[in-house]
């Protein structure tokens, strides 16, 4: 304690940076990884997420794909009709909800967006959509 | 380790402290062997951590990488070795080369992950580094970290992971030569060790070993330690048994307090202050011995 290192650099309630999580453990690997740790993630990113429903019965639709046209990223809706998803910070997006799965005639038809979200420097933009496919 | 003892950890950090502040980096072994790793990432960001991921990028194909920016995924490592031959040594597999270039050009393309490849320099590759950089420069990444091997576990007999002091030169000035390239991979050094005239030119800024102090882990059995790789008589805890902020908070002494290393060849030595005991990694602390000095090393060749 007395060191004037320890002082300087260890400021406890601050400087908790970054929590290695290591689940899968090989003592090979060790050898391997002189300096764990990756770049800096500067969390230029925005959420996503929202509810697909049909139009008709307002019953909940799973397995809707939802593009968000950046570099092929997409996800598909839950049993709930619900989805999230990370995305770069960008001025728009493209969105696309289509339905891959059911036989070509009595699906449902696909639908574009385009939102423009109000992004904010410091905390998290959520885009929350409510989607109806007809 | 079960995700919900980790997430519970991590759950009371986030109460403790600005989760905003910390990235939870998972590593290994291998992360992407576990399926549940997007779920994982996903409940660490609702917690309001970013993570990112060190990987071999073996199980690294298209519809992994999505799932997992979907989840929220901000940083990426993949691991390089060397042209196919010299990596697939290193890496005991012969299909590991074809599969890391590949997951190097995919996180190469997504624009939301910030990505770098990362190179153990051994003797079977120091003489391969421009090829190895032509390599990645095909790929499309854009930053390139070297580092060497630790002496322990299979390193620590086999005379081809380490490098002599000469060769350890050598890579330090390639770096200082490639630091602010254009035309390749930007190279850097990494935070392994103290490297005496190569501070500031072969990396951006100084050494600092921030293992203990910005830097916390849990390891598969729940132990609590700083970088992965450090001597298991470093560790602090188990989160099976402790509270992980607790132990964060009134112990890791050894890793704040480095006096101890000052012993042997670091007693006297003139760049103790700058280096203050190197890289806790290269130290076996139950023997109180430094396993390498690369400054010495380095010095001495």
């Amino acid at each position: 304690m007395d060191n004037p290192n320890y002082h300087r650099y260890y400021r406890r309630r601050k400087l908790l940076r970054t929590v290695f999580g290591v689940f899968s453990l090989s003592g090979i690997l060790f050898a391997f990884q002189a300096c764990y740790g990756t770049p800096k993630d500067f969390g230029l990113d925005v959420v996503i997420k929202g509810r697909v429903t049909s139009a008709s019965t307002k019953t909940v639709l799973p397995g809707i794909r939802v593009d968000v046209g950046l570099n092929g990223q997409y996800t598909l809706t839950g049993s709930d009709g619900m989805f999230l998803m990370y995305c770069e910070k960008m001025r728009e997006y493209h969105l696309t909800f289509s339905d891959p799965k059911t036989p070509r005639d009595t699906r449902y038809a696909s639908r574009d967006t385009i939102i423009r979200p109000s992004l904010t420097e410091d905390s998290q933009t959520v885009l929350n959509l409510d989607i109806q496919l007809q | 380790m079960p995700s919900k003892d980790f997430l519970k950890v991590t759950e009371l950090v986030s109460r403790k402290h600005h989760p905003r502040d910390i990235t939870v980096v998972m590593t290994g072994g291998e992360p992407l062997l576990r399926n549940d790793l997007a779920d994982i990432g996903k409940k660490l960001r609702a917690q309001g951590f970013r993570w990112s991921l060190v990987t071999n990028g073996y199980l690294l194909e298209p519809r992994r990488l999505n799932e997992l920016i979907n989840a929220g995924l901000g940083a990426i490592t993949i691991s390089l070795d060397g042209p196919a031959e010299q990596h697939n040594w290193l890496r005991v597999n012969p299909d590991s080369y074809r599969r890391a270039i590949e997951a190097i050009r995919l996180v190469a393309r997504a624009g939301r992950l910030t990505a770098d490849v990362v190179t153990c320099v051994n003797q079977k590759n120091i003489g391969l580094l421009p090829r190895i950089q032509e390599i990645l420069t095909e790929t499309g990444i854009r930053k390139w970290r070297l580092f060497t091997i630790t002496p322990i576990g299979r390193a620590a007999d086999i005379e081809d992971f380490n490098l002599t002091g000469e060769q350890y030169y050598q890579l330090l000035q390639f770096i200082e030569q490639n630091r602010n390239s254009v035309s390749f991979p930007e190279a850097t050094f990494s935070c392994e060790s103290y490297i005496g005239k190569f501070e500031n030119k072969a990396r951006e800024g100084f050494f600092f070993c921030r293992a203990g102090i910005h830097i916390g882990s849990i390891l598969a059995n729940g132990d609590i330690s700083a970088c992965p790789n450090i001597d298991r008589t470093l560790v602090q805890g188990n989160i099976y048994q402790d509270d992980f902020t607790d132990i964060w908070e009134n112990k890791f002494q050894p890793f704040r307090n480095r006096d101890w290393t000052k012993i042997n060849g670091c007693a006297d030595c003139n760049q103790y202050r700058y280096c203050e005991g190197n890289g806790i990694h290269w130290w076996d602390y139950e023997n109180r011995r430094i396993l390498l000095c690369n400054y010495s090393k380095m010095k001495q060749s």
